[in-house]
């Protein structure tokens, strides 16, 4: 039967006591001075351990409390997960640790954490091998977590298997169990105190100042236990991001692997034309020798040799083409100055077209980027490439502009012209890998551009301006290192 | 002797098919695009086979096989790309032949008697 004593309830037989409403209790002087030392201690501490090991000095110490062990319970889903304890694992190892222990003082003990953490290793073995199921309604232990009352277990009153049981799993005649439920973070957590050494029973008055100063290290548990958890989710990031850089390695494999299929394709097609021209024309020209009486078939026989010239003309543009792409896959990057370099590459081909006019905006500070320099040359070059063409089909003077300019977070590398821009119809086809609109075109100068774009991590994009075409290659800055510190973060 | 259509972008390739299917003693007639192979083929005069290019500017040859198809013109149509893998495309498969282009012309020409045959058009 239960019976309400003034606000406690006390069940005797089942062998534990549940103190429904504490008692006011004034904390003695003594424990106060102490309980003032370890805030002091524990105020800046983010780890748990580091909050918990002075709570439980003041608790376990001959000069605190002065229990003989402590543990610290939270419930993990299922079960109650052992997070930290204190004291031996027995009467006999007990009584070696207090013989050892009663030597430090207080204050010793809550700077050399290792003089008291010792022989806790063991003691964790011992209580991760009791485990305790939070849901289990014969389990006093869990009972008192979901009532949210303290409970003293004795084994005098042990009358019945529930309390019998805990004692001797734990080895107690006596136990004490305060709830601590942190409801910020929605974490219910025990603290059972016992004296396996001493066998002294457990007082309620003392459980009663117990409740009353383990509530005052709350908030600090609370802190530390939300630090862990913070912790423990920047490890899930962590390990998420890795994976995700892992799959993103995947997938630029993938893409590249799909290019490589594409082009392939289209330079099978490409070349399996002209050499079928070549081919099927070469075997007609050996009947015709065969039958002799070439004259007759002069005009024939020209127009058969100038197709296979052609054609053969054909396979060596796209096959040089394919080695300024191979170029492409083998990017090498350094620190480079993308000034200097557009300069460089305007002068080479100043020199090599002679009709070529370019008009530089080009900064005289050095801007730099993480470059290929061949890479960006072939660009830069490409990209002068088409302008010039196309200023020369159309008749148009006005000089090519090669314009490089530092924006926010990258560097825009522009070239344009002013030769009436690229038809709207054909814009959209450009990229793709041997369109081309010139007799001799190889259909592949703007699809190694989008290559070399691509393999910089950097946006090309190319529009009309109105009066001409416009490339546009947004770089991202080179982030300098500076005293292991990035530029960018300031 | 047949009437043969032969469909290519390219005049080489038209020029290289129509001397060696005359010399067999075929009469061919050239388009260079698919519009202009559905107009020669709307006309009066009728095509005994059409030899068709997958790639090409603006209709693909598969556009021109499925026109012919669904209008029921009752033309064998031999597929002649540069492409194997068109083969895997279903639309192709509604060719009576598809041959992978390639500088020895026998396998055309090998095809180009069997449809003949086959259609009654020799």
């Amino acid at each position: 039967m239960s019976k309400s004593l003034g606000g406690k309830l006390i069940c005797e037989e089942f062998g534990f006591c549940s103190i429904g409403k504490l008692q006011k209790v004034q904390i003695p002087e003594n424990l106060r001075k102490r309980l003032g030392f370890v805030t002091d201690v524990i105020k800046d501490k983010r780890k748990l351990e580091e909050v918990l090991h002075p709570i439980f000095v003041l608790l376990t110490h001959s000069e605190g409390f002065g229990f003989n062990r402590v543990v610290f319970f939270v419930v993990e889903g299922p079960e109650l997960k052992n997070f930290f304890a204190l004291g031996p694992r027995d009467h006999v190892e007990g009584l070696d640790m207090y013989s050892r222990l009663s030597k430090i003082s207080f204050e010793d003990c809550l700077k050399n954490v290792e003089a008291t953490l010792n022989d806790t290793s063991k003691l964790r073995e011992l209580f991760e091998t009791i485990r305790l199921y939070s849901k289990d309604a014969k389990n006093p232990v869990c009972e008192t977590i979901d009532s949210g009352n303290c409970c003293i277990l004795t084994y005098t009153r042990a009358k019945d298997e529930r309390a019998y049981s805990i004692l001797t799993t734990f080895g107690s005649t006596a136990l004490a169990i305060v709830p601590m439920h942190l409801e910020g973070l929605g974490v219910k957590a025990l603290f059972l105190v016992d004296n396996v050494v001493t066998l002294s029973p457990i007082e309620r008055s003392r459980v009663d100042i117990l409740s009353k100063v383990l509530d005052v290290f709350k908030p600090h548990i609370e802190r530390a236990y939300l630090f862990k958890v913070i912790e423990e989710k920047d490890e899930t990031i962590r390990n998420l991001r890795s994976t995700i850089e892992e799959k993103q390695s995947h997938i630029i494999a993938m893409e590249r692997l799909n290019i490589a299929r594409e082009l392939t394709s289209s330079i099978v097609h490409e070349i399996r034309n002209p050499v079928t021209i070549i081919g099927g024309y070469a075997s007609k020209l050996l009947r015709l020798i065969e039958d002799g009486n070439m004259e007759s078939k002069s005009e024939m026989l020209k127009e058969i040799a100038n197709a296979m010239y052609v054609n053969s003309l054909r396979i060596d543009n796209i096959l040089r083409s394919l080695d300024d792409l191979n170029a492409t896959l083998k990017a090498r990057k350094i620190r480079l100055n993308i000034c200097y370099l557009a300069r460089k590459v305007v002068k080479e081909m100043t020199r090599k077209f002679k009709d070529l006019r370019v008009h530089m905006e080009i900064p005289d500070t050095p801007i730099y980027v993480e470059g290929d320099p061949v890479q960006m040359a072939k660009f830069i070059e490409n990209a002068i490439i088409n302008a010039y063409e196309a200023s020369l089909e159309k008749e148009v003077k006005d000089p090519v502009v090669v314009r490089i300019k530092k924006e926010d977070s990258h560097v825009d590398l522009t070239i344009e012209d002013k030769a009436g821009g690229i038809p709207e119809d054909i814009l959209s086809r450009v990229y793709e890998p041997f369109f081309t609109t010139k007799p001799h075109g190889s259909g592949l100068g703007i699809p190694v551009m989008l290559m070399i774009a691509k393999e910089h991590r950097a946006t090309m994009k190319i529009e009309n301006t109105g009066v001409g075409a416009r490339v546009v290659l947004a770089i991202p800055e080179r982030l300098e290192v500076i005293n292991g510190e990035d530029s960018s973060s300031r | 002797m047949a009437r043969i259509l032969v469909v290519d972008d390219e005049s080489a390739i038209r020029y290289l098919f129509r001397t060696e299917l005359e010399e067999e003693g075929h009469e061919v007639v050239e388009a260079s695009s698919g519009e202009e192979a559905l107009e020669i083929i709307a006309s009066e005069t009728p095509i005994d086979l059409m030899i068709l290019d997958i790639r090409m500017g603006d209709m693909s040859g598969l556009e021109v096989l499925q026109r012919v198809v669904k209008e029921e013109k009752n033309i064998p149509v031999i597929l002649c790309s540069a492409y194997a893998s068109y083969q895997d495309d279903f639309t192709s498969w509604l060719a009576d032949s598809y041959v992978v282009k390639s500088p020895d012309l026998t396998e055309l020409k090998n095809e180009v008697k069997r449809l003949l045959e086959k259609y009654g058009r020799k």
